[in-house]
């Protein structure tokens, strides 16, 4: 199951995104890491300093990118700009595949630079299918989409997200990065299970998982992505790792950042669920032999 | 309602700036009732109203740009204080919202703004348009290949 079309048949571990606070410690002490996340925004340059720091890391660890603005979900055309931009870098990271957002965040030029939730409607299953399958037939690698958090839900929408994030897929025939933090967050905001999500998504298009932190208020949670990793949210990524089998799995921690060992420590206690899903099944007959053996003693 | 219309409605509730203390306006642009507005496209839920549920992107739509902007020009702000430049980006960025996928070009036309916007520099516009113009110079020598091609051949130019 790791390994799929969807993540380029690789069979990638616990990485973790790189950040600027941790750029010393990594050129300095050349941590072990399986591979990093990068925002493909902060490297869709012409040149400078980003693109120098990038060079250091793709000379010594596998880096995967990961983007913030292609909203596939608006309903406008996508940026020639924005796409030639991140042709380039992934000529650059030779990332095995490519994420961004099942998501809006412009219309008529103008930017909100958030992840917008997209209503749950056969027009925006086209059209967002549609932005989807331009990206990976323009980029030549594959393009997996990732659940948002959300704190609004339309009028409009005609079904639930899971059912949507489905449609979505199956019509663009692309990969999930499912967040499972997000999955969590958004239960708690609109009232559903969040286990009927992760039981509902195709496993076999799940590319990635994404664990992260949030922060809880008194009427809603925020994705903050600055805490660690709660246990409910552990008991999702388990669930979907039990599905999905061992899958690529990165920690987001974007805010307060800690010191690098601590996010990566914290990224590693995903390896807990990883080992346990990686050991070999017992094979029919080694049961059988097994059963016998108590039987005959 | 479809999509584009949609679109249209929330982006423009979210990026309509915000009260005095940070909080949803009571009436869009055009005068109507933001709570009408609000319900027209998003549902409540048993915590919270359409209104709320709304303002929840509306604030965190300025207090990233916002955030993003002061980052960018911590000298500007020295210069004019930070009252009046709490004011100056509120304006500014109601002005210019984001045309570009990254925030690093908040600020690209924060100079020419400005100087038709004095009022906003208090009385030091002279030095207030010197480090907008040395701040986004920073902001473009940073990631800017072409930048680094003139240093160097100044540098050289120097060196002869």
């Amino acid at each position: 199951m790791p390994a799929n079309r969807f993540n380029g048949f690789t069979d990638y571990g616990v990485g973790i995104g790189l950040r600027i606070p941790h750029y010393q410690h990594i050129f300095e002490k050349k941590p072990v890491v399986d591979w990093f996340e990068i925002i493909s925004e902060n490297y869709m340059v012409d040149g400078g300093r980003p693109l120098q720091v990038l060079d250091q890391i793709l000379d010594q660890y596998r880096v995967v990118q990961h983007g913030v603005s292609m909203y596939f979900g608006s309903a406008q055309a996508l940026s020639r700009e924005h796409l030639k931009r991140l042709k380039t870098l992934v000529r650059r990271t030779k990332t095995p595949w490519l994420s961004d957002h099942l998501c809006w965040g412009s219309v008529d030029g103008r930017y909100t630079h958030d992840l917008l939730p997209i209503p749950y409607t056969w027009e925006a299953v086209k059209v967002t299918a549609k932005r989807i399958r331009q990206v990976q037939d323009y980029l030549e690698i594959p393009v997996v989409v990732e659940n948002v958090s959300s704190y609004a839900e339309y009028h409009e929408s005609e079904m639930t997200e899971w059912e949507f994030l489905n449609e979505v897929v199956e019509t663009a025939d692309c990969g999930i990065l499912l967040d499972v933090n997000n999955i969590y967050v958004s239960s708690q905001n609109h009232d559903f299970d969040p286990l009927t999500y992760v039981n509902s998504v195709p496993s076999w298009r799940v590319a990635q998982i994404h664990i992260a932190g949030h922060s809880k208020y008194r009427k809603y949670i925020l994705d903050t992505h600055d805490h660690p990793v709660i246990d409910p949210v552990w008991a999702l990524y388990a669930r979907a790792i039990e599905r999905c089998g061992p899958t690529a799995t990165l920690l987001e921690w974007d805010d307060n950042i800690p010191s690098f060992d601590e996010v990566h420590a914290e990224a590693l206690k995903a390896n807990r669920y990883l080992q346990r899903a990686s050991l070999p099944a017992m094979p029919p007959v080694a049961l059988d032999e097994k059963n016998h053996a108590l039987e005959t003693r | 309602m479809t999509l584009l219309e949609l679109q249209r409605r929330m982006a423009e509730a979210v990026m309509l700036p915000l009260t005095r203390t940070d909080t949803m306006q009571r009436k869009t642009r055009d005068g109507r009732s933001m709570k009408a507005e609000a319900a027209a496209f998003i549902k409540p839920n048993d915590r919270l109203t359409s209104f709320e549920r709304l303002e929840i992107y509306n604030r965190q739509y300025w207090f990233r740009i916002l955030s993003a902007f002061a980052e960018d020009f911590p000298g500007l702000a020295a210069v004019v204080g930070p009252v009046a430049f709490d004011k100056l980006m509120r304006a500014y960025l109601a002005d210019h919202p984001s045309r570009s996928f990254t925030l690093r070009n908040l600020g690209s036309a924060l100079e020419a703004w400005l100087d038709e916007h004095p009022e906003h520099a208090g009385k030091r516009l002279e030095l207030a348009l010197d480090v907008v113009r040395l701040e986004w110079a920073y902001i473009e020598a940073f990631d800017n290949a072409a930048e680094r091609a003139r240093f160097q051949a100044l540098l050289a130019r120097g060196r002869a």
